[in-house]
């Protein structure tokens, strides 16, 4: 009696599961189709050569050439370095910035939506406009920043974009602009689940604003930082559409990152192979960071 | 609970059926399953495209700016051929998008455009373009009347483009700055004369030259001037980039910056400063351009000014020189997979010796060579008049040139950045001369080597 429920029971289950199954197979078929294929077919291609206009017929065997070669790319190098300025600084500029303004943000009673909405603006516009704006902005004879500069007094203010030693930090400051309006928001919602006795009982004790910020505020952020940290990397990580609008990798490849490396070969010298060998390579590292996050994050756990 | 579990089921498997059923009714156009009008209605359109053909043509000129004219004029006198342009911007990402198009097998263009040997010569050897032998004869098109036999690259022997564009490169000068300056439009000069020339332009703010980086720079205008055919190839096959003109050219230039006479490399890159507008908006008093700015030179609206312009022809190595380094363009192609390939060689032969005519205005000369000099001037120039010294333009557009030629294209993108990736570090002053050529000679030896294993 007992079997026969769960057998019924099982096969209920199942059923249920099929059902499931079906339900979400549009999306999973699309999933398939346009994801896990298109991944699987560039780790192929890692080991192939490929010209693409010549169809499938295009793709010959090439061994290890994509991967031996990837030591004698002088620009892989320097897209390296790059990337990871980009990312160290871009990511707790953004971070520490989106901190500061949520805790000045919250503290205002009227206005709170509305300052929120226009930081957070930059973020949901498209980074395309956004660039060709800046790059108004940064023109290094008759922009307003420049010309703001010299009206308070700098004789020769940096060349932005067409400086080998400030495109990059140009392209810094613009990105985290457009990351603050995100880490902004979410660390306003973790500012509103810490509990309000927590100030008040520190400050019963006698501790001040600046104690309470970094002995309550930001230890109790830290799920959020943590998650804001992990996107942003990754995110960063893979800085292309402002790249391509702004500078195209120079002046004397001072902006070249791994993603506009690898679109230049994939399509200005249409090496498919050795693009996928790149892409490939920078999946690995962010996969890497990111799962040394995650270890890191279960020790940081264990505190709480 | 059961009820609900086969309402489910059918819900998703009614889900699925859809999906199945939509994507197979776009890929053959001929469902079985639905509704019974909507079979009706694809029947009759069939029959309808039964005595229709219809042509797709990709081309990279806006729509307004010619081609609209042009295949209004064609689908007019001919209702059996009707033919429509889809315009693909010419860049990267465009030229991706043709490539596809091409691959694709619905929706395939039946002819198509390729701007420059590089684009062209890929799309050659994977097969794309059809042999347009046979159909020329066919179609009883005298290539050698209207484009001239020489001036169509063959591969193997056989045709496989046709040239409908004549570009002629140009200097377009500010005529009231030249005057100011109490100098003479060159009619036969060299770029060391326009280097000088550049100088005495340069005034208070205005520059006395713009040259766009890193697209039109001298080394390889230079290199191209003494080595019209494939210049980026020396005799072995390796690169030309080692060659004295090379050399020549990154000195001009640089002397360029150097004297002040053109506004900085990386800043002309990171403002994407274009040639016209620099010349039209009073940036730069001479520009090196060609007749494919002959839209802007035209635009009062966007570009209001109060001086002419006067044209001279490209400066050259010697004096008596006489190599454009523009030449014949926009390269016509029939798709080989095209199901109407006599057709589309039907329309080709008509655009190029009556239909390109509509593209003058927009700045674009036929490669026919009957085509009248009198007339296309008028053309060009329009209602323009007050903005053109037409007589300069005239002399420019008469000389007798000759055209680069390029048959090879070995790595040709990659040596074309290398190229400008050394002049870029020789001009902001990272590298000597001499380290520059020797590593610009290496790279572009070494990309060729890797292409070519």
């Amino acid at each position: 009696m007992l079997n026969k429920a769960t057998a019924r029971l099982f096969r209920e289950d199942m059923k249920e599961n099929i059902a499931g199954y079906l339900f979400i197979l549009p999306n999973l078929l699309g999933v398939f189709f346009f994801i896990v294929l298109p991944l699987l077919f560039s780790l192929y291609l890692v080991f192939m050569d490929w010209d693409y206009l010549k169809g499938f017929g295009g793709l010959t065997f090439a061994g290890l050439d994509n991967i031996i070669r990837m030591a004698k790319d002088e620009y892989l190098g320097r897209a390296l370095i790059n990337n990871a300025v980009f990312t160290a600084v871009t990511v707790p500029l953004a971070m520490v910035m989106g901190l500061m303004l949520a805790v000045v943000i919250n503290r205002f009673v009227y206005l709170k939506n509305m300052l929120r909405t226009i930081f957070f603006l930059p973020y949901v516009s498209s980074l395309v406009a956004v660039s060709i704006v800046w790059s108004v902005l940064y023109n290094s004879r008759s922009g307003p920043i420049n010309s703001f500069l010299r009206d308070i007094g700098i004789e020769n203010p940096p060349g932005w974009l067409a400086s080998p030693q400030w495109a990059l930090i140009a392209i810094i400051i613009l990105v985290a602009w457009t990351y603050i309006g995100y880490t902004l928001v979410l660390y306003m919602a973790g500012l509103q689940g810490i509990p309000k006795d927590l100030y008040e009982a520190a400050s019963i004790d006698g501790a001040n604003r600046t104690t309470q910020f970094f002995k309550i505020t930001v230890p109790m952020l830290k799920p959020t930082s943590f998650l804001i940290a992990i996107t942003l990397i990754i995110s960063t990580f893979q800085v292309f559409a402002v790249i391509n609008v702004m500078t195209q990798g120079g002046p004397l490849n001072s902006t070249m990152v791994m993603a506009y490396h690898i679109y230049l070969q994939a399509f200005q010298y249409y090496k498919m192979g050795y693009a996928a060998t790149l892409s490939w390579l920078l999946f690995c590292m962010i996969f890497i960071v990111t799962l040394v996050q995650w270890r890191s994050q279960k020790k940081w756990q264990q505190h709480f | 609970m059961r009820k609900s579990m086969l309402l489910m089921m059918l819900v998703g498997v009614l889900a699925l059926s859809t999906i199945l059923s939509a994507c197979s009714s776009s890929s053959n156009g001929k469902t079985n399953t639905g509704g019974n009008g909507s079979e009706t209605k694809e029947q009759t359109t069939e029959n309808a495209t039964d005595k229709v053909v219809k042509l797709k043509m990709w081309g990279g000129v806006p729509e307004e700016s010619g081609p609209g004219e042009v295949v209004a004029n064609w689908n007019a006198n001919n209702p059996g051929i009707q033919v429509e342009y889809v315009r693909y911007v010419n860049d990267d990402s465009g030229n991706t998008k043709l490539d596809t198009a091409l691959i694709s097998n619905t929706d395939a263009p039946d002819i198509f455009i390729s701007y420059g040997e590089t684009y062209f010569n890929r799309r050659m050897h994977a097969g794309m373009t059809a042999s347009m032998d046979e159909l020329i004869q066919k179609t009883g098109f005298d290539v050698e009347a209207v484009i001239g036999e020489d001036n169509v690259i063959k591969h193997d022997g056989q045709i496989f483009y046709l040239p409908a564009m004549k570009q002629i490169s140009m200097v377009l000068i500010n005529q009231s700055a030249l005057t100011a300056a109490g100098e003479q439009l060159p009619s036969d000069w060299t770029w060391d004369e326009y280097v000088a020339l550049a100088g005495k332009l340069t005034t208070g703010n205005v520059f006395g030259s713009f040259i766009e980086a890193p697209g039109e720079i001298l080394p390889k205008i230079l290199l191209t001037l003494s080595q019209p055919q494939d210049s980026y190839y020396d005799a072995e096959g390796l690169s030309s980039f080692g060659s004295a003109a090379v050399q020549k050219g990154m000195q001009l230039q640089k002397q360029l910056y150097d004297e002040k006479s053109m506004i900085s490399w990386p800043e002309s890159i990171s403002n994407n400063l274009k040639p016209y507008s620099e010349l039209f908006t009073g940036q730069a008093n001479m520009i090196l351009g060609g007749t494919h700015l002959m839209r802007y030179v035209k635009n009062k609206e966007e570009f209001p000014r109060d001086f002419k312009v006067a044209f001279a022809p490209n400066p050259q190595m010697e004096k008596g020189g006489k190599v454009n380094i523009a030449g014949f363009n926009d390269l016509m192609s029939i798709n080989s997979k095209s199901a109407n390939k006599e057709e589309a060689m039907a329309f080709i032969s008509w655009y190029l010796t009556e239909g390109n005519t509509a593209m003058i205005p927009g700045g674009r000369i036929p490669t026919n060579k009957q085509a009248d000099m009198d007339k296309l001037v008028e053309l060009f120039v329009g209602e323009a008049e007050d903005l053109i010294d037409v007589e300069s333009l005239k002399q420019v557009l008469s000389i007798d040139y000759v055209f680069p030629k390029q048959v090879k294209s070995v790595a040709y993108a990659e040596l074309t950045k290398i190229l400008s990736e050394e002049s870029e570090k020789y001009m902001m002053n990272a590298q000597p001369l001499d380290q520059t050529m020797e590593r610009v000679k290496a790279r572009a030896d070494q990309a060729i080597q890797a292409e070519s294993k």
